[in-house]
């Protein structure tokens, strides 16, 4: 849904990696306006602070909380891909900015997310450093804290972060110790409850006036930088030792092995419990979407049919005004945030399930399964983010060490189900498919939405299978990621987190869907209305290409817009069809009945497969070109996911017409 | 004759199934590719560590979950074979 907007096209090519860090925010989800574009060789107006840990420490937690900012937090390793720089205002007036970085178990990097961390740190553009560390796995913790207090003099804080957890399961700290140990301030914080925050940023203001730490080494300086397995071994040795002493001096009582999420890994890992589990969560969520969220989108359709008929009924109005604030801006605009509520649903369990740790559960569960198209399994990660939308998903391929998996990856996400394709799938199911009980309250319209995201999801993997084994063979990299302890999403950051997508969602139907509406307005009213319009021109020019699909010159006309956004679909049908009525069709049902009347059944059909495959929006594409580094391999995916479009459209409106 | 067996039997780490407790004995770096050995020395997989293996992937019964340090990690059976312990009870 959130797409870039062009002043932020700012993704990485990965594999330079002296330009990796060169690179703006990663995060679609970033607020366009405050966070920025962290550039290592911009001249400093301001102290800069980078924020360097473990993966998932709750950096990003906390950077949201210092800056205001809505950076994706979630609870797995991996989820920060990039930098992002934004302003902090330190406790006497001082303005100060701070800087988000990939977390990374050591400081030589694995994997392309890891390396955008080291060069960071080796830019010289930092003036300081918050150290975090997640309290209930602190050694392995302080063993990196060692290697980059020992890499560098930058002045630094401890963040010695989700304190509340450590406590619950028994842990007690000497942070003075610590403190004095490490040789810079330690800072216990709760990143999700705002707690220790005052006291970080007075801390941090104070160690920033002191320009350089006085380095004392905590190790002593190896002669030369390690090389061989043997050295590097070593070294990594020695950092432990140094680690588990402290650990011995600060740590007063170690805490109780995390039972919980023992505990309930015993049901959701296991092969029948998790396989009811995923069902029912699927499930309900798929029912949500069309049974619960039918009573706000009846709110939001009243509403702006309410807005219409009132224009309409404006005397005094010339009547090409009153059709642009119709059939234009009333219709397209009303038809399209009608969706909202039902996108809140699936975000909302998107949230959930990534606050609550399960991503990285679902790794391990499918890693063997993968392994049968040629995947890795961490593949998912990325795949299952592109839910939502296709852009973040393509930019978390980062995490992929390997780069063939990484161009495999990049081809198949455009088939996975993003929430853009919500709106058209609804108004085709509402219109085609009638809304019968099947068992148990589980009505048919939310069954065939589910086997639209199932078929997407599993052409996904059958071409990833197909390139693989015939253009992308090469040998499986190994696996190694780290199931976190379960974690409660607290209402507040769920509710958060969907304010958020909401306004992004009402943001994106207020700028592009409104701008696009606006363009087919005018080309659907001028010269004349209907059939002799520009849009009648445009749609009977394309209708040959189209008609062995079903598709007649108005279906034609609402695809071409598709491609900037695929949601304006909705808009422009709304548009196409208001502005040869008289009443408006603001109202979806209304909307959806006509549709039902122009068109066969096999048409309708045949467009929801085209929008499962359909090589569309073009934020997609361009994400996966600056991913896939090929202009060979862009073309190859627009035209695989072209041709199976209209193939799959072709076959389906031959079978049911 | 001390009969090598039971409790103090050495394996490598694939061979383990969920519940089993072990010991870290050695590291066989030959067989497995750089970067994913030092990762593993790195998080934690050092001679002289316990770990537990808690869970398997249902069905293929691959990967496994190992605890090791207060954290869990998913491996492969045949990567972990780089490691060898020794089973506790
Ligand atoms: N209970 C508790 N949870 C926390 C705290 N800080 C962060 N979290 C949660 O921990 C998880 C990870 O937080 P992030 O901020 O995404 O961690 P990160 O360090 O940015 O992770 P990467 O970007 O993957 O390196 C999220 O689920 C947070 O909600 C804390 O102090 N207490
Ligand atoms: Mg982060």
């Amino acid at each position: 849904m959130e797409v870039e907007t062009p002043s932020k096209k700012t993704i990485v090519d990965t594999h330079s990696k002296s330009k990796a860090t060169n690179s703006g925010p990663a995060d679609c989800h970033a607020d366009g306006k405050k966070v920025r574009k962290f550039d290592p060789n911009a001249v400093r107006e301001r102290p800069r602070i980078a924020l360097v840990g473990t993966p998932n420490s709750g950096k990003t937690a906390l950077f949201n909380l210092l800056t205001h900012s809505n950076q994706r937090v979630a609870n797995y390793a991996g989820v920060t891909v990039d930098s992002a720089e934004s302003d902090l205002r330190l406790e006497s007036g001082t303005e100060a900015s701070l800087v988000d970085l990939p977390g990374a178990y050591s400081l030589r990097p694995y994997t392309d997310d890891e390396s955008v961390l080291a060069d960071a740190l080796q830019s010289n553009a930092f003036d300081g450093m918050i150290l975090v560390v997640d309290s209930t796995q602190s050694e392995r913790a302080i063993r990196f804290l060692i290697e980059v207090l020992d890499s560098t003099d930058l002045p630094a804080i401890v963040a010695f972060n989700m304190v509340d957890l450590a406590k619950s399961r028994g842990f007690d700290f000497d942070f003075q110790k610590l403190s004095q140990l490490l040789g810079v301030p330690v800072i216990p914080t709760v990143a999700v409850k705002r707690s220790g925050l005052s006291g970080l940023i007075k801390t941090l203001e104070e160690t920033l006036g002191n320009q350089k730490r006085k380095k004392h080494a905590l190790l002593p300086k190896a002669d030369s930088t390690p090389t061989t397995r043997q050295e590097v071994a070593a070294q990594i040795l020695s950092f432990y030792k140094l680690a588990d002493e402290y650990l011995k001096q600060f740590m007063c009582k170690p805490g109780t092995p995390d039972y919980q999420s023992q505990k309930i890994d015993k049901y959701v890992l296991h092969p029948v419990w998790g396989a009811l589990i995923l069902i029912a969560v699927l499930g309900i969520t798929f029912q949500l979407m069309f049974n619960l969220a039918q009573v706000p989108m009846d709110w939001i359709d009243v509403a702006f049919k309410w807005m219409g008929d009132s224009v309409n009924q404006m005397q005094s109005l010339p009547v090409a005004l009153k059709s642009f604030l119709a059939d234009g801006i009333i219709a397209g605009v009303g038809g399209t945030l009608v969706f909202l509520p039902q996108i809140l649903i699936l975000f909302g369990l998107i949230l959930f399930l990534e606050d609550f740790g399960f991503m990285a559960r679902a790794v391990f569960l499918l890693d063997h399964w993968m392994g049968k198209v040629g995947l890795h399994g961490r593949a998912f990660l990325p795949l299952l983010s592109s839910y939502a939308c296709a852009v973040p998903g393509i930019m978390s391929l980062r995490t992929i060490e390997s780069r063939r998996d990484r161009i495999v990856t990049a081809l198949i996400i455009p088939l996975t189900t993003c929430s853009a394709r919500i709106p058209v799938y609804t108004l085709l199911i509402s219109a085609f498919v009638p809304n019968n009980p099947v068992i148990f309250g589980v009505r048919l319209q939310g069954l065939v939405m589910l086997g639209l995201y199932l078929v997407g999801t599993l052409s996904a993997l059958a071409m990833g299978a197909v390139f693989k084994t015939f253009f992308l063979r090469g040998p499986r990299p190994p696996l190694l990621i780290e199931l976190p302890s379960y974690k409660l999403p607290s209402v507040v950051s769920v509710v958060k987190g969907l304010v958020y997508r909401g306004k992004l969602f009402i943001r994106r139907v207020g700028t592009i869907i409104l701008s696009l509406t606006v363009v087919i307005w005018v080309l659907v009213s001028y010269p004349s209305p209907g059939e002799g319009s520009y849009a009648a021109k445009l749609g009977h020019f394309i209708e040959p290409a189209i008609k062995p699909l079903g598709f007649d010159w108005k279906v034609g006309m609402a695809l071409v817009p598709t491609f900037a956004a695929r949601e304006v679909m909705v808009a422009t049908l709304a548009t196409v069809y208001a502005v040869g009525d008289d009443a408006a069709v603001s109202n979806t049902d209304k909307l959806s009945e006509m549709i039902q009347k122009e068109w066969s059944l096999a048409t309708g059909l045949s467009l929801l497969v085209f929008f499962i495959f359909a090589p569309m929006c073009i934020s997609t594409i361009a994400a996966a070109k600056r991913q896939l580094q090929s202009n060979g391999w862009t073309v190859t995916l627009v035209l695989y996911l072209f041709a199976m479009a209209y193939l799959a459209s072709f076959i389906t409106y031959r079978l049911a017409s | 004759m001390v009969l090598n067996s039971g409790p103090s039997e050495i394996c490598s780490l694939g061979s383990l199934n969920p519940g089993d407790q072990a010991e870290i004995v050695a590291l066989n770096a030959e067989h497995s590719p750089e970067d994913y050995f030092r990762r593993l020395l790195e998080i934690g997989f050092l001679v002289g560590e316990r770990l537990e293996v808690l869970n398997e992937a249902p069905v293929s019964k691959n990967p496994v979950c190992i605890k090791i340090k207060d954290a869990t990690y998913a491996l492969r059976r045949e990567e972990a074979d780089c490691i060898s312990v020794k089973r506790l009870r």
